[in-house]
């Protein structure tokens, strides 16, 4: 099982978003998907049409209070088979309070995570913005890092945080292998000049880490969420589904090259 | 002052370029940024072991000066000296050590009448 973290220093450039359509896109390809919504905001549940304070067990049954495995949390998403979902709590705000004498946290998720190998063909984890616990989590447990970069300014200052604390965290903690997989440009909007120019010079500075396929700023993708559903379901025939379509294959095909090449 | 000019106004390069960034995300050529030295906890010397109580330091007694000889004067000034120890003008406390230096002038004047009295 590849695990990819899907993480941006900066709220609002599309984390969930992206996550919660790679994942259904991937389900919909034919691999066996898990979406792990550690963010205290429970988007992703949401956007999977589970209300999060209703949810019953979350993560963070798992990753708090503690006996209870991950397996016995993980929902399947009815409408798309191979899709199940790990479904995220608001009360994840606090694990930084109540996890703060636990040794060995920042390994939890990447512990539950070891229970599923050979379940899955992928596990995508949706973190949170500000750095964290379960931010920390959501790295150490991954192989990889997706980062959904707005373009906009700040919102490369964010991309600056993720891949500063991915280069201090593979310093200090041994058990965090996490490498970046690219970047994905999200809200662009041709048509606008900063747009423009920001995809550009990220394409010169980064080279091939910036994914080809982009996603576009589309209204339907912040509609999708109030129906309980992904942009496949939802919209089939919209732009933002073939974006994101395309964006899992090339994803695919990266996640292939890395773990064959190992560079 | 407000720029008109539409677009990114500093490039996406100046960001990047002396930021901290995993190995695979640096561009090729790029030399990593200077950092400065991890700061390794320097190990102090032991020390001994604090007193449970410390103990307050009784200051001791100032070791007492020798007594300053008298000066060797005129003849008068010693039998000053000497005659002051019977001098009944002199009440206790109001000895010639208790004297200043401006007082000891009425003190020979107040001994001088003394002798010439004892005299007469």
């Amino acid at each position: 099982m590849k695990t990819l973290a899907i993480a941006n220093q900066k709220g609002g450039c599309g984390k969930t978003t992206t996550a919660v359509n790679l994942a259904a896109c991937l389900a919909a390809g034919g691999d066996r998907v898990l979406l792990v919504d550690i963010d205290p905001q429970s988007h992703a549940t949401l956007a999977l049409g589970w209300e999060p304070a209703e949810v019953g067990r979350s993560m963070h049954d798992v990753l708090v209070k503690g006996g209870v495995s991950i397996r016995q949390v993980i929902r399947p998403y009815e409408p798309i088979k191979g899709l199940d979902l790990a479904p995220g709590s608001l009360l994840l705000s606090a694990a930084d309070l109540d996890l703060h004498e636990v040794p060995a946290k920042e390994g939890l998720l990447a512990g539950q995570l070891e229970q599923l190998d050979g379940d899955y063909d992928l596990c995508i984890i949706d973190c949170p913005a500000h750095l964290s616990l379960m931010l920390v989590n959501g790295l150490v447990a991954s192989e990889y890092l997706l980062v959904p970069v707005q373009t906009h300014f700040c919102a490369l200052y964010g991309l600056k945080r993720i891949l500063e604390t991915v280069h201090v965290l593979r310093r200090r903690l041994d058990c965090c292998k996490v490498r970046v997989a690219g970047m994905i440009l999200t809200f662009v909007e041709e048509k606008i000049a900063l747009s423009r120019q920001i995809q550009e010079q990220l394409k010169d500075f980064f080279g091939e880490l910036v994914f080809d396929t982009c996603i576009h700023r589309n209204i339907r993708l912040a509609e999708a969420p109030s129906a309980g559903q992904p942009m496949i379901i939802f919209d089939p025939k919209d732009k933002a589904t073939a974006q994101y379509q395309a964006l899992s294959q090339e994803l695919r095909a990266r996640l292939q090259a890395l773990s064959v090449g190992g560079t | 002052m407000s720029s008109k000019r539409s677009g990114l106004h500093k490039p996406v390069a100046a960001i990047f370029t002396r930021a901290v960034m995993p190995e695979e995300v640096r561009p090729a050529g790029m030399e990593p940024p200077v950092q400065p030295a991890p700061q390794v906890p320097v190990e102090k010397a032991p020390q001994p072991p604090k007193e449970k109580e410390r103990v307050p330091e009784v200051p001791q007694a100032r070791p007492q000066r020798p007594r300053p000889r008298p000066r060797k004067g005129s003849k008068i000034a010693q039998q000053v000296q000497h005659a002051t120890i019977q001098l009944p003008l002199l009440r206790p406390g109001h000895g010639p050590q208790e004297h200043t230096q401006a007082g000891l002038g009425r003190l020979v004047r107040a001994f001088l009448g003394w002798i010439k009295g004892g005299q007469g």
